[in-house]
């Protein structure tokens, strides 16, 4: 039973989704529609279960003075602190979105450049890699090194003024060859979602449960 | 000599990549204060883009999605807060809506800054009348999918948590039959590429796009296949927007340290490849 | 103002906090990014419930119990599930939350197969058969539709296909198809680095720009002084850490 049912919950609600896609009648249009809301629901509480998780990893670190337990500290403090002000600014003023309040405050002053900052980093490590690593071994790895200082040259406004050429030969390699290349990745990519899928909701994959 | 030449060789190929990081560093901080004017071409599905948006009439909606994070405004925000002024300038009604957490206050500071620009020129824009703030909602495809029903029951309140019933622009509005032409801005999944999967085709929405530059070279099949008519790609694709808009801003600024920045890369695989040969050639010629 | 100048600084501090992690890894760093951690699931908590759980399930299923109009019976089990998911954090709980996930990997299954037939297998495919069509085309276009790129795109197409094709051992025409299918996915995946650098140094200029910004008399000169501040700090972190190695 504990595994059967999850099974047929999957099987039916598979069916009425996929019969939405085709089929325009309104008893099987309100079961989907009701379906989805409850999706948007429990996929709310998934969020709510990774906020619990995490909680309960840090508390555990703190507790049993794991390495580097301090920071776990000011990890979960930065959790309440924006927790509780955020729902201290939508209780009293029904939304969390405008105004200048500590919620925003931590928004734009610490959320944004924390963020910002962590992602321009790769450009850093990218350069690096490059230096490292591309090289043209083979046939593949000087098309490859090719088409990459192609289009860095061609893209940006100096490749235009160094030559006309070059964003004229950039543009094409990304409509032409570049396209070609996705579209195949694309098209295999999507026949092993298909596959996939239909096995998921006709039952044939169970990995997805616990237990199995 | 030869043993000096390999030493020097290997000295290259085993650079500490500090040295490298700090030459990336110091080429942002130079050319971002030494602005050098350099041309912008604009490409066909930049010029698409563009089309799109002036075939607009005033008063039709559009849908913009505003999926991106904190991270990608460089690219996404100047492209955004462009597109919204000229559409509010057209007096076309805008509703925004967003699948990631960031989208919420970004959308907030694009209406905030567009208006209070817009008013100084004397032109005044109504929140709930000439634009809304759906907000955000967590489900991905089944959003997407939902807002194809009904776009009051996946979004019952905006963001500022009024009832989406008592919004004038919203009774306007139930689904996207309504909507004359979607944007999405889009950073990664949920973005586009699910946008394409589950509402473009299914509803027969017209769409574009703004996409960062890890997600742009994925677009060039969808615009060649029709599906996506038009889309801006990266902070160049940005720069481009407001060359045909007349309006150069920070995009266009940024173009110097893209550009010398490419070079530094392009520098760095050339001399690497060159130090890397020459190092095969002379364990060959040994 | 002060709030403007406070603002300033953290945002100078947290940048710079981040960028330290290039010279190595350090205190400052790890406080950043522990302080990033929890910001970002506080924010994603609070919109979660604010702004999905309260008008999607409360708002529908709270009049039940005043007996107001509106309520939604059927919407309370949503919430029974939802509950039900978050039984997973405990080992012998956690066969409970397969119900509900059972209904998200069913849901989610059916859209992406859908969607992605839909738009990704027979409108790219559309798309490829649709550009065999040679009317009114120009021979060679840089960027625009012409015979011979269209010609390319749907040999590419074959040709990458193939290369992924593995049901027929690669010989012969197979063979062929399929290496040329490998030059255009370097291709491809060579323009996919050009554009990732081409992103990547976006999101440095933002920052560069953050860092002129507050680096003026108005916010006291914060990028210098902070970077002095950061300095000093890891550089004490250094000499504290190797004189504990030390004894």
């Amino acid at each position: 039973m504990k595994r059967k049912i999850p099974f047929f919950i999957t099987t039916f609600v598979g069916v009425f989704m996929t019969a939405k896609f085709f089929l325009k009648i309104s008893l099987v249009e309100a079961v989907a529609n009701e379906i989805e809301q409850w999706c948007l629901i429990i996929v709310a509480f998934a969020i709510l279960l990774g906020i619990a998780n995490l909680f309960r990893l840090n508390l555990l670190t703190i507790v049993r003075r794991k390495p580097d337990w301090q920071y776990k500290v000011i990890l979960l403090l930065a959790f309440l602190l924006t927790a509780i002000s955020g729902f201290t600014v939508f209780a009293i003023q029904g939304d969390i979105s405008s105004g200048k309040n500590v919620f925003t405050f931590i928004f734009y002053n610490v959320y944004f450049p924390l963020g910002a900052t962590m992602y321009g980093l790769l450009s850093f490590f990218i350069a690096s890699a490059a230096f490292r690593a591309f090289r043209a071994k083979n046939i593949e790895s000087a098309l490859m090194l090719s088409a990459a200082i192609l289009v860095m040259l061609g893209r940006v406004p100096i490749g235009m003024a160094i030559s006309n050429i070059f964003p004229k030969l950039a543009n094409w390699v990304m409509i032409v060859p570049n396209s070609a290349g996705q579209r195949g990745i694309i098209m295999g990519a999507t026949i092993g979602v298909v596959a996939v899928g239909l096995k998921i909701i006709l039952g044939i994959e169970r990995s997805y449960l616990r237990g199995e | 000599m030869a043993q000096a030449q390999a030493k020097f060789l290997q000295k290259i190929l085993t650079l500490d990549r500090r040295w490298i990081f700090l030459m990336v560093l110091v080429i942002a901080l130079v050319f971002y204060k030494i602005t050098i004017p350099m041309p912008v071409k604009v490409t066909q599905q930049s010029q698409s883009f563009y089309d799109a948006i002036e075939q607009l009439k005033a008063g039709e909606i559009v849908h913009i999605t505003a999926d991106y994070t904190l991270d990608v405004i460089p690219e996404l925000y100047p492209m955004n807060k462009a597109l919204v002024r000229r559409l509010l300038e057209k007096d076309v009604k805008i509703i925004v809506s967003t699948l990631w957490i960031e989208g919420v206050l970004l959308t907030d500071r694009v209406f905030n800054e567009t208006s209070a620009e817009l008013q100084r020129e004397g032109k005044v824009k109504t929140y709930g009348v000439d634009y809304v703030n759906l907000g955000y909602k967590s489900g991905n495809d089944v959003v997407m999918t939902h807002l194809g029903t009904s776009f009051a029951e996946t979004y019952p309140v905006d963001a500022k948590g009024t009832s989406v019933a008592q919004i004038p622009l919203m009774k306007r509005v139930k689904n996207f039959d309504d909507i004359a032409l979607m944007v999405n801005f889009s950073v990664g999944n949920p973005g586009i590429r699910q946008w394409l999967q589950q509402v473009q085709r299914r509803y027969n929405v017209k769409m574009l796009c703004g996409a960062t530059g890890i997600m742009s070279p994925d677009l060039y099949s969808f615009y060649q296949s029709g599906q996506l008519k038009g889309f801006l790609a990266g902070l160049v694709g940005a720069a481009e927007y407001e060359k045909l808009l007349n309006r150069p801003g920070k995009a266009t600024a940024g173009m110097t340290v893209q550009s010398f920045e490419h070079l530094i890369v392009i520098l760095l695989i050339i001399v690497a490849n060159i130090a890397f040969f020459l190092q095969k050639l002379n364990r060959g010629v040994k | 103002m002060m709030v403007d100048i406070i603002s300033g600084w953290l945002i100078v501090f947290f940048t710079l906090a981040i960028m330290s992690f290039l010279y190595k890894d350090n205190p400052i760093y790890k406080l950043a990014e522990h302080i990033y951690v929890g910001v970002s699931a506080g924010y994603l908590f609070v919109l979660a419930v604010v702004q999905t759980i309260k008008p999607n399930f409360w708002d529908c299923v709270a009049p039940l119990f005043t007996a107001a109009p509106g309520g939604q019976w059927i919407r309370v089990g949503a919430g029974v599930f939802g509950v039900m998911f978050l039984l997973r954090l405990h080992k012998k709980t956690s066969w409970v939350s397969n119900f509900p996930l059972a209904v998200m990997i069913g849901t989610f299954a059916a859209l992406r197969m859908t969607g992605l037939a839909n738009s990704d297998l027979v409108g790219q495919l559309h798309g490829t058969i649709n550009s065999l069509n040679y009317r009114g085309l120009p021979l060679f276009e840089w960027d625009k539709p012409a015979l011979i790129n269209n010609l390319l795109i749907v040999g590419g197409v074959i040709c990458v296909l193939s290369y992924f094709f593995f049901s027929l051992e690669h010989r012969g025409v197979l063979n062929v198809a399929g290496k040329t299918g490998i030059y255009f996915l370097m291709i491809t995946f060579g323009s996919s680095y050009g554009y990732t650098v081409m992103a990547r140094t976006a999101v440095l200029i933002g920052r560069v720009a953050d860092l002129y910004t507050y680096n003026t008399s108005h916010y006291a000169y914060a990028t210098i002084i902070c970077a002095i501040i950061i300095i000093t700090l890891i550089h004490i972190s250094n000499v504290i850490k190797k004189r504990a190695e030390k004894t």
